[in-house]
């Protein structure tokens, strides 16, 4: 500053002074040579108590936080270095002048260090500078504060829209699954009729032809007595011959009895049916667990018999309070995800036991298994591991609230090309009172 | 861009590349001075471009495609244009010693940490090729520009307020140090006549 005029040089103290900015000159070993009035005025040190102290001595909070790096930095490259509010709210903690309206505690700073250099370009000193940012700094905080919430409403919004979707989703899958049910029903009850006269009309036809069949037997008794040349008994002779009358009547039992047989399996399907629709039974009743496990794989035994031998483990069990047609549908979902999950033939066992209030029921499968990385995602409503447009990938899920509603459990064990073994708690009574909403349920995964 | 390449002509871009080579050396020796550890800053290669030009070209290469927080330091003066450095976070923590930090580093320390690389590194490099050119050169403080973004995603998204630009692609390596940076250095269309002047100044001197 020696070679400006004496005027400027004192306009430029002056500036120094008054500008509303801490201006600090350190030298090449942080002392402090200049400390004009906005520090001493918001540091509360005087220019003389502060002019030969070093910077880290004088303000100990500074050291060991990189400051030394930055000064280095522009004692060694001529480089500015910076500290910005954002990431360090202040260098120096000077309170925040706005004290009436409060806010901030402390002012947030911006500081750039420049260096100072001589004619030779040495860099002798360096210049820190201060800046105020705490207006800009509390209206951006306020801002992001703002925006902040902003996302979390917004994430909160989306994450309801998607357990609206899933639920609508569910609802559709379980009106579908009604209309299945009614449909069924309806169909069990139109074949009831018919079912019913053929089958006293057969009893009946039975028993006229064993009455017919032994009239028949008393004429032939009497054959011998016939004159057999008399000429209508040759024509008689022939008749006999030509309807093979022996295996007529041997036929005529069997057919009558394979028809008795075939008709005793269409009432069988048709009770499965109304069994697994419970159309007018929607309600929390006491059940046969095992009743219902048996009308349902009767119900799939198309998907089944050719994949899969059924091997029945059942223990004894109490009856069991539960929607029984829901309890039917995740007995039908397990049952025929076992079915697909085995590639040619093998086995699915079914276990059944009492366990703590509850009954448990396992559907084990010989099949390919479950990946690890998709085991925990299996109950996830859409997710879906067989080709697309074979499976909706809701089904499990649908299991999965189905036995919440039961307040039961649901949990999975899979070893990928050994099988997957699914396991079912449901306690003897949640019926009582099952209030649809809070129904606890736990949901566990894992892989051996 | 013919009339672009006419103005680089190629005793232009060898003396720009001298600048630049000897500008390096002289960073590198800072900054080794400044973290004690033998620095490494790669030759760069500068090629002016357009930003479709150049996202292809970043797209095009391994190190741009993982994830990295951007920042960049904006300068001024008769070297005008912006340093964007990328740094790939992972390695950061590395760093709080090289940068005199002491204790537990808080993810402010690392903004921090990596605006203050970002500045040393566009400055060092800087620094050294205006005061060859005898180019006055100032900066503003550095910022993040982004966290954790592809490289090619930025060049979609922000600056399109310019047409070309001269681009030099140098890499910072911290030897025993897991640490590396990528910057490039951006100098504006308004910088292209001075510097050319300048260059033909240094040309005539030889």
């Amino acid at each position: 500053m020696s070679t400006l005029p004496q005027e400027t040089s004192t306009l430029v103290n002056m500036a120094v002074s008054q500008i509303n900015a801490g201006i600090v000159i350190l030298d090449e070993h942080s002392n402090i040579v200049l400390w004009n009035r906005f520090m001493e005025i918001h540091s509360g040190i005087k220019s003389s108590e502060a002019v030969g102290n070093s910077l880290f001595e004088l303000f100990p909070e500074t050291a060991g936080s990189g400051i030394e790096k930055k000064i280095k930095s522009v004692f060694l490259l001529k480089n500015l270095a910076f500290t910005s509010w954002e990431y360090r709210p202040y260098l120096f903690k000077f309170p925040n002048p706005r004290s009436v309206m409060g806010g901030e505690k402390y002012m947030l700073q911006d500081c750039t260090f420049s260096p100072m250099t001589d004619e030779s370009g040495k860099v002798t000193h360096i210049c820190l500078s201060v800046f105020d940012a705490t207006n800009t700094a509390s209206f951006q905080q306020k801002l992001l504060r703002t925006s902040a919430s902003l996302i979390k409403q917004r994430n909160k919004l989306s994450a309801l829209n998607r357990k609206l979707e899933e639920a609508q989703n569910q609802l559709l899958q379980s009106e579908k699954m009604a209309a299945i049910g009614q449909l069924a029903a309806g169909v069990a009850h139109e074949i009831n009729n018919p079912i019913g006269y053929v089958n006293s009309n057969v009893s009946s036809l039975e028993g006229y032809i064993s009455e017919m069949l032994k009239l028949l037997s008393a004429y032939e008794e009497c054959d011998s007595l016939l004159d057999h040349n008399h000429e209508l008994a040759q024509p008689l002779k022939q008749a006999k011959n030509d309807v093979d009358l022996e295996y007529l009547k041997e036929d005529l039992t069997d057919l009558i009895s394979e028809s008795k047989e075939g008709l005793v399996r269409v009432k069988r399907i048709v009770q499965d049916l109304k069994d697994f629709s419970h159309v007018d039974e929607c309600e929390w009743q006491a059940t046969d667990i095992h009743q219902g496990i048996d009308s349902t794989i009767n119900v799939v035994n198309n998907e089944i018999k050719y994949k899969a031998e059924v091997v029945k483990n059942y223990a004894e069990l109490p009856l069991v309070t539960c929607l029984s047609s829901q309890i039917n549908q995740v007995i039908m979902n397990l049952l025929i995800n076992a079915a697909h999950a085995i590639e040619e033939h093998g086995i699915i066992t079914i276990t059944t036991g009492t366990e703590e209030n509850g009954i448990w029921l396992e559907i084990e499968d010989t099949g390919s298994g479950i990946p690890e990385e998709k085991i925990g995602r299996i109950f996830e409503p859409f997710f879906t591991t067989k080709p697309v447009g074979s499976g909706t990938g809701l089904g499990l899920s649908l299991s999965y609230n189905i036995i919440q509603k039961h307040k039961g459990k649901i949990s999975v064990e899979s070893e990928l090309g050994k099988g997957t073994k699914f396991h079912i708690w449901l306690p003897i009574d949640a019926g009582i009172t099952h209030d649809l909403d809070t129904g606890a349920s736990t949901i566990q995964a894992k892989t051996n | 861009m013919i009339k672009l390449n006419e103005k680089f002509n190629e005793d232009r871009r060898d003396a720009l590349q001298e600048v630049v080579n000897i500008a390096m050396g002289q960073a590198g020796d800072s900054m080794a001075k400044l973290f004690d550890t033998f620095v490494e800053l790669s030759i760069p290669k500068f090629h002016v471009s357009n930003i479709d030009q150049l996202r292809e070209s970043l797209a095009g290469k391994e190190e741009y495609r993982e994830k990295m927080t951007v920042l960049r330091q904006p300068f001024s003066g008769e070297l005008e244009g912006e340093g964007i450095t990328l740094f790939n976070t992972s390695g950061t923590h590395e760093l709080a010693t090289l940068m005199g930090y002491e204790g537990e580093i808080t993810l402010n320390n690392e903004r921090e940490m990596i605006l203050d690389v970002c500045s040393i590194l566009v400055g060092a490099c800087l620094n050294g090729i205006a005061s060859q050119l005898d180019m006055s050169v100032s900066y503003t403080a550095p910022s993040v520009v982004v966290a954790n973004t592809g490289i090619a995603d930025f060049f979609t998204a922000g600056s399109t307020n310019w047409s070309y630009a001269l681009v030099m692609e140098i890499r910072l390596t911290l030897e025993q140090h897991s640490f590396s940076s990528n910057m490039l250095l951006f100098l504006a269309e308004d910088s292209f006549e001075p510097l050319i002047q300048r260059l033909d100044i240094l040309l005539d001197e030889l």
